[in-house]
């Protein structure tokens, strides 16, 4: 699964650890989910996607999908 | 009840381990303390009796008061792993996975050679699974953790 976390976390100007404070994981979680690294759970992309007010959708998509369509 | 457990915070869980490990030892060392009759007199041997009864029940009180806590941290450890980060529990479940089924093959590649070849060391057979237990168990954390950084 491809994200845009890095990009929206630039957009907003906020450090990994702020991010991760927000969401209450540790910084290593969200380190490993802009690397693609790690898919988190439903509940921590939602927590996410609320956090960024936007849709879970906008912010994960499957590897074949392009997410300019969008 | 089940919802006051799970919005209990278990505080000092590291302790609480420490200290039941020392009082579960405790008994070991305290062992000790009681010297045997001096003669062979009923009264001595009574005196030497009255001490060991009072010595084993103090033993049971602390192995109980070890367990109680053993239990303690224990669900202290889980809950606080079940709570926390989400990437720290996934390390967690793909170490614990990967160090049962080694445990579990090694268990049976065990009990074929020592079945065969040394009968007498099936007695350290728990030994030695929880030794490749706890070892795989470290080995497969610190992999995984590398695999997510």
């Amino acid at each position: 699964m491809k994200n845009k976390l890095k990009v929206l976390r630039a957009e907003k100007n906020i450090s990994q650890e702020e991010l991760a404070n927000q969401v209450k994981v540790s910084r290593q979680t969200i380190n490993a989910i802009e690397r693609e690294k790690y898919d988190p759970s439903l509940l921590l992309g939602m927590k996410i996607a609320k956090y960024f007010n936007k849709q879970v959708e906008e912010i994960f998509f499957m590897n074949g999908e392009n997410e300019k369509s969008r | 009840m089940w919802n006051r457990v799970k919005s209990f915070t278990f505080p000092y869980t590291n302790l609480v381990l420490i200290l039941s490990a020392l009082i579960l030892f405790l008994s070991f060392f305290g062992v000790g303390l009681i010297s045997s009759p001096e003669s062979a007199n009923t009264e001595s041997i009574n005196l030497w009796a009255k001490q060991l009864r009072l010595w084993f029940f103090i033993t049971k009180i602390l192995t109980a008061i070890s367990v109680a806590g053993f239990i303690y941290s224990t669900l202290g450890f889980h809950f606080k792993t079940v709570r926390g980060d989400e990437l720290k529990l996934k390390i967690h479940l793909d170490s614990l996975n990967i160090a049962f089924t080694t445990t579990l093959i090694s268990f049976f590649i065990l009990i074929f050679i020592f079945l065969n070849f040394a009968p007498s060391w099936l007695n350290y057979i728990l030994l030695f699974l929880s030794i490749i237990g706890i070892i795989t168990y470290l080995i497969a954390s610190l992999l995984i953790k590398d695999k997510y950084s």
